[in-house]
């Protein structure tokens, strides 16, 4: 039965074959008893006793040399048997070879060359023409039984069988012949000339020992089937042998050779040999065919029986044959219901009906098929009515005569709606990805085996379905963005830690798309390494962003510039009225003294306003100072952990516009500081501005800002920025902290010198450093009341030393 | 104002002050008259013109920025009023934008203060000039 194609089940038969171990038990006790009769025969020879030498007064006795061979062959058929050693079997062969050979060669060349006295001269019967000389049939058979043990094979073969076969079948029919011709009352079997004649013992020996070695062979050849194939062979051997055994005998009787008895048994024996092994031949293949029938069919009973998918069969006229277990739970019929039922009137609903009965006449007619050899999917209906989706597949049994057919069929109602079900999660999951711009991807790092939903590859614009490689993505990411691609990748790789950055991808039409991607790592079942994460198209959002913060920008700095402009022009005003006043008055006051007379009253009134307007002056510059100047601020006990990260959390937008990744390391327990906050977080966020203008113009290697607290001795904080900006000039390095000076080309270079005035206001100090790799950093310290003293101060010995930075926040930017 | 009207005839040019800051009212004149000049000083736009003095000034030295009326102010209703007294205007704001501006709407100059005496001499007998 040929499965069509497509079915996915496998199917395994598993056969045991068991010849059994009577071939082995029988060579073994052949061996045995040939061994025994050899062993008895010399023994009387021996021992002169002869009743043992098993022969009738009228009859020879068997020699002492066919005694020693029946002995060895008994010995090596039993170790053959046993599966013991080779030697010995080989030891035995060439003894009984040697001993057979030379007997016959007595024989042939009519000579003595004294084998027969090879045991002693003393038992040779006298009278005899050839005295104790071995039976000459028995001298060819033990030369064949020889030539089978010598031939053994280190591992017994097929081939070895066979020989073992055609020599044990010649040696059975010579033993059988023999013994029949004895039954019959003639000694003459295979009589010649004055030769021995065979002993009845002999007769019987050679009949065991060919069946001995037919036994061995058997075992040998392990043909499940039933009988060797040689079988045949060896029937028409025996029966021709034994054609001739009797024609002998018959010859011995008086009969002229080709009297018409002795002609048809010949005749006969020789006719039936061919016709007797034909027949075996036949049964045997006739047996061969009849078991792997059996096999097929039990296999086919099995394969229906377990098969999981229905499997039904129909006739030419579409009836059904066949209805298996799994079409009976699945269809609800019992198999003898259906059978020779009509298939559309099962298992078919009735609207499709028609269909079927169209296609299947078509088919009939015209070997046009629609159907056989392919998967089809059609609806099926169940004893109760019920309709269900069915996959078919259905294929013609290749027999002759009318067409018939098998249906694989199976229920794949769970599958239709399992897909039905992902069908519809994957569109929703597809529309929400569409909707929100979200595309997803996963990455197993072990192998760089990346995949991406259909909206990640609309977002990178990549036809979907191709591979996704390193390379392919960084042939769209941003050339700016790649050190920090690179950087997130390695990283991951080494930590296999979650990610979360932005990034810019730059299209092949120029245009440039901003994305957020965040990744989660996590272990697979297999224990690998796999990166989950999803990849959000920004661009709008940061084109929002972009515009609002521009304008914020604008305005910040329109703003600043106006209330300096007028702040300028106002103080100037201010200094300027009573300066006039000065100046016109002093004026005034010469010309008068210059008078003449000179007008030392007026003067003396002038000079009067001049004073008074200088005191106007001072007065301006003192409200100056008190609004520029040190200024009663509410002083109050700040943290400037948490002041750092207000002012993190205000500049952070800043800060990723200009590409900075920010890491902080901020050290727990540091004592609070008593100052104004306010001014305290200008300053950080000072340095924070500058160390991100610093890195504006840095492309080679990533903006990296990292803001660090630590105490600094006991009783004072410090706070630094670092930055792997382009650094200052360290020769310069006091000049930056003057007003008005700048390296920047949008400053105004008051920040530092701010900066450094709110610090010292704080009986702080306010430095810079350049740093051992690029950039620099910029620390302040300033003194802060004990740890923890905003409770109950804790002696030093028990204050909590500041800890190791630790990295309690990662941004990363583009 | 008799007294000044008497004056005037005599000497024959009054130059009126207008600024709100005192001290300028007060050391301004001061000098003036030490320059020869006969001086009234204002204390805004709107007293000036309520005085009886416009017609008699031949010189206006106005202050730019004022509470209230500003000196521009002054000198459109000065204009609308068809008289043209030449304005010499000061100014504690030191933008040099605003000078051209002000010249080019018929100003005779434009001090910022502080300003030396003989810079105002120059400029008030530029204004007397251009009043003849």
């Amino acid at each position: 039965m040929g499965l069509p194609p497509g079915t996915h089940e496998g199917v395994a038969v598993i056969e045991t074959v068991d010849v059994g171990q009577w071939p082995r038990r029988l060579a073994a006790a052949s061996g045995v008893f040939i061994l025994a009769l050899g062993l008895t025969v010399l023994v009387g020879w021996f021992s002169h006793i002869p009743a043992l030498l098993l022969g009738s007064p009228q009859l020879p006795s068997m020699t002492p040399n066919a005694a020693a061979c029946f002995l060895l062959c008994g010995v090596a058929l039993l170790i053959l048997a046993l599966g013991r050693r080779r030697w010995p079997v080989y030891l035995c062969g060439g003894i009984v070879g040697a001993v057979s050979i030379l007997t016959i060669s007595e024989y042939v060349f009519r000579v003595s060359v004294g084998i027969d006295e090879l045991l002693g001269t003393w038992y040779i019967t006298a009278g005899q023409s050839s005295p104790g000389r071995m039976f000459p049939p028995a001298a060819i058979s033990f030369a064949a039984a020889a030539i089978g043990l010598l031939a053994t094979p280190t591992l017994l073969s097929k081939r070895y069988a066979l020989l073992l076969g055609l020599i044990g079948s010649m040696i059975t029919a010579v033993g059988i012949a023999t013994s029949m011709a004895f039954a019959l009352g003639s000694s003459e079997a295979f009589g010649w000339r004055d030769a021995t004649r065979a002993p009845p013992s002999t007769a019987i020996g050679l009949c065991v020992l060919g069946v001995g070695m037919l036994a061995l062979a058997w075992q040998v050849e392990r043909d499940p089937a039933g009988t060797p194939r040689w079988l045949p062979i060896s029937v028409a051997m025996a029966v021709a042998t034994s054609a001739v055994g009797v024609w002998q005998a018959l010859i011995g009787q008086g009969f002229a050779p080709f009297a018409l008895l002795p002609a048809v048994v010949l005749g006969g024996g020789c006719l039936m040999a061919p016709i007797l092994a034909s027949t075996v031949y036949l049964a045997q293949r006739a047996h061969a065919q009849a078991t792997a029938l059996r096999r097929s069919e039990a296999r086919k009973v099995a394969i229906l029986e377990t098969a999981l998918d229905c499997i039904v069969t129909i006739d030419q006229e579409s009836r059904i044959t066949e209805f298996n277990p799994a079409a009976e739970r699945t269809f609800g019929y019992r198999r003898d219901e259906v059978v020779g039922k009509r298939l559309a009137e099962v298992i078919i609903p009735p609207a499709l009906r028609e269909q079927h009965a169209r296609g299947f006449a078509r088919y009939l007619a015209t070997g046009e098929a629609r159907v056989l050899g392919r998967r089809i999917e059609i609806t099926g209906v169940r004893a109760d009515g019920s309709e269900f989706p069915v996959e078919l597949a259905i294929t013609r049994i290749p027999l002759d005569g009318p067409p018939s057919f098998t249906g694989y069929l199976r229920d794949i109602t769970e599958r239709k709606h399992s897909e039905a079900e992902l069908r519809r999660s994957e569109a929703l999951l597809a529309g929400a990805q569409r909707i929100s711009s979200t595309g997803s991807f996963s990455w197993r790092v072990a192998t760089d085996e990346i995949r991406w939903s259909e909206e990640a590859y609309r977002i990178y614009g990549i036809d979907p379905g191709v591979p996704v490689t390193f390379d392919l993505i960084r042939s769209r990411v941003h050339p700016e963005n790649l050190p920090m691609l690179e950087d997130v990748i390695d990283r991951a790789r080494r930590e296999g830690g979650d990610f979360d950055y932005e990034s810019r991808l730059l299209m092949p039409d120029g245009s440039v798309k901003y994305i957020h991607v965040v990744a989660h790592g996590s272990r697979n079942q297999d224990g690998e390494l796999e990166l989950i994460g999803a990849v959000q198209d920004v661009t709008e959002r940061r084109r929002s962003e972009d515009a609002l913060s521009k304008a914020r920008s604008e305005l910040t700095h329109v703003a600043r510039v106006t209330s300096l402009g007028a702040l300028t022009a106002s103080i100037a005003h201010e200094v300027n009225q009573p300066l006039s006043g000065i100046i016109t008055n002093a004026s005034t006051c010469l010309r008068m003294l210059a008078a003449d007379p000179p007008n030392i009253d007026g003067a003396s009134e002038t000079a009067r306003r001049t004073i008074r307007d200088r005191n106007r002056a001072s007065g301006v510059i003192a409200r100056l100072r008190a609004l520029f100047g040190k200024k009663d601020a509410p002083k109050e006990l700040v943290d400037l952990n948490e002041a750092a990260r207000e002012v993190m959390a205000l500049s952070s937008s800043e800060l990723r516009r200009n590409g900075v990744i920010v890491e902080s390391a901020l050290a727990d327990g540091l004592g609070g500081v008593t100052g104004d906050r306010i001014q305290l977080q200008q300053v950080i966020l000072n340095l924070l501005l500058n160390a991100s203008d610093a890195m504006r113009e840095v492309d080679s290697r990533p903006r990296q800002l990292l803001i660090m607290t630590e105490q600094d001795g006991g009783s004072r904080v410090r706070l630094s920025v670092r930055d792997t900006g382009v650094g200052f000039d360290p020769e310069g390095v006091d000049r930056l902290f003057e007003a008005f000076y700048t390296t920047k080309s949008s400053g105004m270079g008051m920040g530092l010198s701010i900066s450094r005035s709110i610090i010292e206001n704080h009986h702080g100090r306010l430095w810079a450093a350049l740093n051992d790799g690029p950039g620099a950093t910029f620390s302040f310290s300033v003194p802060c009341r004990p740890a923890g003293a905003t409770s109950v101060p804790i002696p030093s010995a028990l204050r909590v030393p500041a800890g190791p930075p630790t990295q309690l926040q990662v941004t990363r930017n583009p | 104002m008799m007294v000044i009207r008497s004056l005037v005839s005599v000497v024959g040019a009054l130059v009126s002050v207008v600024d709100d800051d005192e001290s300028v009212r007060e050391s301004l004149p001061d000098l003036l008259r030490e320059l020869g000049f006969v001086v009234q000083a204002f204390a805004s736009a709107e007293e000036f013109l309520a005085s009886d003095c416009v017609d008699q000034t031949k010189c206006l030295i106005l202050d730019v920025a004022m509470p209230g009326m500003t000196g521009p102010d002054l000198q459109r209703e000065l204009t609308q009023r068809g008289q043209e007294i030449p304005i010499v205007y000061i100014t504690a704001h030191k933008d040099e934008a605003v000078r051209p501006r002000l010249l080019e709407q018929g100003a005779v100059e434009c001090l910022f203060k502080p300003f030396s005496d003989t810079a105002l001499l120059e400029a008030v007998n530029a204004a007397l000039r251009v009043a003849e």
